[in-house]
């Protein structure tokens, strides 16, 4: 039943070493001791974080090199070789499996009936086992393709409060929703204004700016974290994660970072009262791109 | 052979006892047995396994305190720079146990060293398991449990870090959303 073969050379350390050997253990097992207890006190005293680690690290450490110091110098040491051992069974042990199951059928007629019947059955809970796969919830359809903007739709503040353009300036950036739609994860819009609309370049949309005012989507088109960093001086927008810089005045094309696409511009006008609108949705998919966006 | 039996001390006693119930001297000795190769490199294996555990009791003493809620509160804990702040649930009872739960610290703090190491030696003995072909017949089931359990590993550490709602996990939740 045991197929070790300890073959081979078996040596007993040196006597002068064992005492050394024994006294590592022992200077380490009592260390860990006194360092437990003194673990105890502090925690007891009102505990200081940086105590209790470095007296945790001595208790434990102390069993381990204690312990580790034992087996190294004292345990017999030296080569030994073990033969493989069979993995697959013996060909006794095949044929008394192989009994044992053929013992237990009994004089049945229609086996192979019984067995179709018995996979049908199991196949059959395991189709039905599959069903409440629907309850993760509906497919996203169409969801992805648009936004809540639509012509009309005010912006609105995270506060949500309609905003105009003299409430915001030069070099600063406001975050908005639709009215009705706020915190909304898929149409986080910025408000950037710059100095001159002269400086609005294509693949900036001008009809689609006020004044000086462009609104962009917020998801970058990377992998989707909010574009919330603002360089005013080069009116470049930066997001976080991957450093993907997108040009204000260009459209918010990428000039650095994975980001491939541009920022979607929303179309943005004023209405009656003076207060900032979407004049349509985004013409294309915000965000990341996913599977069937081309379509 | 007629050496009188060995004395029936305590600890000969418990055993015994043992093994009428479990038979374990057939295991011990393949146990003791066992031939195992001396090289440092084998032992990383057991640094995943000993960080593991670590991570298991460290985290059981940190779910004691830990609330999983995202419900808006106010801190009013020790740590002034936070106080008045309004934040989650969730984040308030990790910065309370930073400050207000005696060796909370602590335990954080090695429940997430343990976990960087954990994936790191994992990593690490995955490499020398490959390097040195202990993969092959008849260990390929043991590969492949290896592997699924980086990957285990791999999101457990994700959700973990996630739970603090904190600047990382909200980044890194965001970044997981979006893919």
């Amino acid at each position: 039943m045991d197929d070790t073969e300890a073959v081979g050379t078996k040596h007993e350390p040196p006597a002068s070493s064992a005492a050394s050997g024994e006294r590592i253990v022992i200077v380490a097992f009592t260390a860990s001791m006194i360092a437990a207890l003194a673990l105890a006190v502090v925690y007891w005293r009102g505990g200081q974080p940086q105590l209790e680690g470095v007296l945790l690290a001595v208790s434990l450490g102390g069993i381990g090199v204690g312990m580790v110091v034992w087996a190294k110098r004292f345990l017999p040491a030296g080569e030994i070789t073990e033969e493989r051992g069979r993995m697959a069974s013996t060909d006794e042990e095949v044929a008394s499996f192989t009994q044992a199951f053929e013992q237990g059928e009994q004089a049945i007629q229609r086996r192979a009936l019984l067995l179709k019947l018995l996979g049908g059955a199991v196949g059959a809970l395991g189709i039905a086992a599959l069903f409440p796969i629907r309850s993760l919830g509906p497919r996203p359809g169409r969801g992805l393709f648009d936004t809540a903007f639509r012509n009309g739709v005010r912006l609105m503040t995270v506060d949500n409060e309609p905003i105009r353009p003299e409430d915001l300036s030069v070099g600063g950036v406001v975050t908005v929703w639709p009215e009705g739609h706020v915190g909304e994860p898929d149409s986080p819009t910025l408000l950037v204004k710059v100095e001159d609309p002269e400086l609005f370049r294509p693949p900036t949309v001008a009809r689609w700016t006020v004044g000086g005012i462009v609104a962009y989507s917020k998801l970058c088109t990377h992998t989707g974290c909010p574009v919330g960093l603002y360089q005013a001086r080069e009116r470049l927008l930066l997001c976080p994660c991957h450093q993907s810089t997108f040009d204000v005045v260009e459209g918010a094309k990428p000039i650095f970072g994975p980001a491939t696409r541009p920022l979607p511009q929303l179309p943005i006008g004023l209405n009656q009262a003076g207060e900032l609108v979407s004049t349509g949705d985004y013409r294309e998919p915000v965000g990341p791109g996913f599977w069937n966006r081309g379509r | 052979m007629n050496q009188p039996p060995p004395r029936a001390t305590r600890p000969r006693r418990v055993a015994r006892w043992v093994d009428d119930r479990l038979g374990t001297a057939y295991l011990a000795t393949k146990a003791l047995r066992k031939v195992f190769p001396d090289h440092w490199s084998f032992m990383i294996g057991e640094l995943s396994l000993y960080s593991f555990v670590i991570l298991v009791v460290t985290g059981v003493y940190l779910t004691f305190f830990f609330d999983p809620s995202q419900a808006e509160t106010t801190y009013r804990g020790s740590y002034e720079a936070l106080r008045g702040v309004e934040m989650t649930a969730a984040y308030r009872s990790a910065v309370e146990l930073s400050f207000d739960v005696r060796a909370g610290l602590v335990m954080r703090q090695i429940h997430h060293w343990a976990a960087l190491l954990f994936l790191a030696t994992m990593v690490v003995h995955m490499a020398r398991v490959f390097f040195t072909g202990a993969f092959r017949r008849p260990r390929e089931i043991n590969w492949m449990v290896g592997v699924t359990l980086l990957i285990l590993a791999v999101f457990n550490g994700f959700s973990g870090y996630s739970l603090l709602d904190d600047q990382l996990s909200g980044t890194g939740l965001r970044i997981g959303y979006s893919i």
